[in-house]
């Protein structure tokens, strides 16, 4: 895949990437895993778990990664200024012209509703990525727990995915024994 | 000097903050806010809600706007790659220890577990999405609806995030809030 491609792939996902950086996760599938096919759902489950064991940004680190995998130095470096691009120049945008947007109905308007499709789009992901495991009571408890956990409880979400894939780990060990 | 120190407070943020954007906000509260004083706590309150509202991780997106406020385009670009690069660092790091571990251990039966885990991560990132945009007739008609048509039709993710943004702005103008 060449550098130019990733960059633009990584412009559309940013541009789309509303309400926090998970959102832009069922958007980079949808190019890498499903359109163009090059990587499969497990290596590109890996790309995103590898991001946030790190500290930075996640969005970038994702990018990072990536665009080092699929084109090397280049990739990763054009995958990154595609992923910055969108935010920095509508920030600039905003902080020149116009802070009190935020009060427009027009653009309140349009990000409520596009984050209720951000809840459909990762509910989507969500559901494809569960459906492989919908028999394994036990991981799928673990999953909700962790879910719960994090949503109502706070807690922070490097600990719950560190918790729970240990968790999974000796299900997985017990049952293939 | 004031360039350098947006620089250094910025990669400071990206060096430190862990587990995504709003792990990273009080990180940024305290740089942007108590150390430097560069804006108050009314106006940070408001470059929130603009994150919010626009595309981009919030690191990236404060950055731009802090920057630009305190030295113009140059101060915005600086603090920007300031809060991008450590990403480069704790890639490197991780990507080399991944590499040693795995002449150790089975590195693919954790990442097997890992997989499993991210789920939780993504499902609460839906969740905590969905209670706060799901909050009406219209939004639930809109959920369901769309849920449907990216089932159904497979129409690609962007498409409706875009679609539900556009139903939004028709009901702002005709459900006044």
């Amino acid at each position: 895949m060449s550098p130019l491609r990733l960059f633009w792939i990584f412009v559309k996902v940013s541009t789309f990437t509303i309400g926090g950086g998970y959102a832009m996760i069922p958007v980079i599938k949808e190019f890498i895993v499903d359109k163009y096919r090059i990587m499969k759902e497990d290596e590109f489950l890996d790309v995103i778990v590898t991001a946030q064991t790190v500290p930075g940004v996640i969005a970038i680190n994702t990018a990072m990664i990536l665009g080092s995998r699929l084109a090397g130095f280049w990739g990763a470096f054009f995958a990154v200024l595609g992923a910055s691009l969108t935010p920095f120049i509508m920030i600039l945008v905003i902080a020149t012209f116009f802070t009190d947007f935020v009060d427009l109905p027009v653009f309140e308007g349009f990000f409520a509703g596009a984050r209720v499709g951000v809840t459909v789009i990762l509910a989507n992901l969500s559901l494809q990525l569960l459906r492989k495991s919908l028999k394994r009571y036990l991981i799928i408890i673990v999953i909700a727990a962790g879910t719960l956990v994090i949503v109502f409880l706070n807690v922070s979400s490097i600990w719950v995915l560190l918790v729970c894939s240990l968790l999974i780990y000796f299900i997985d060990r017990r049952s293939t024994r | 000097m004031i360039l350098l120190n947006l620089f250094w407070s910025f990669f400071k943020i990206g060096f430190l903050a862990f587990g995504g954007g709003y792990g990273a906000l009080s990180l940024i509260q305290d740089q942007i806010v108590n150390v430097n004083k560069w804006i108050g706590i009314e106006e940070f309150l408001t470059l929130i809600s603009i994150s919010q509202m626009t595309p981009g991780p919030i690191a990236i997106n404060s950055a731009t706007f802090i920057g630009y406020r305190i030295a113009g385009i140059q101060g915005s670009i600086l603090a920007t790659v300031g809060v991008v690069l450590p990403s480069v660092f704790w890639i490197f790091l991780i990507l080399k220890i991944l590499k040693i571990l795995s002449k150790w251990i089975d590195t693919a039966e954790v990442f097997n577990a890992l997989r499993l885990g991210i789920i939780a991560l993504i499902l609460s990132a839906t969740l905590r999405i969905g209670i706060e945009s799901i909050n009406s007739v219209f939004t639930i008609v809109t959920a369901v609806s769309a849920f449907y048509i990216l089932y159904k039709f497979k129409l690609s993710v962007i498409w409706i995030v875009f679609g539900t943004g556009i139903l939004g702005v028709f009901w702002s103008f005709f459900l006044p809030l």
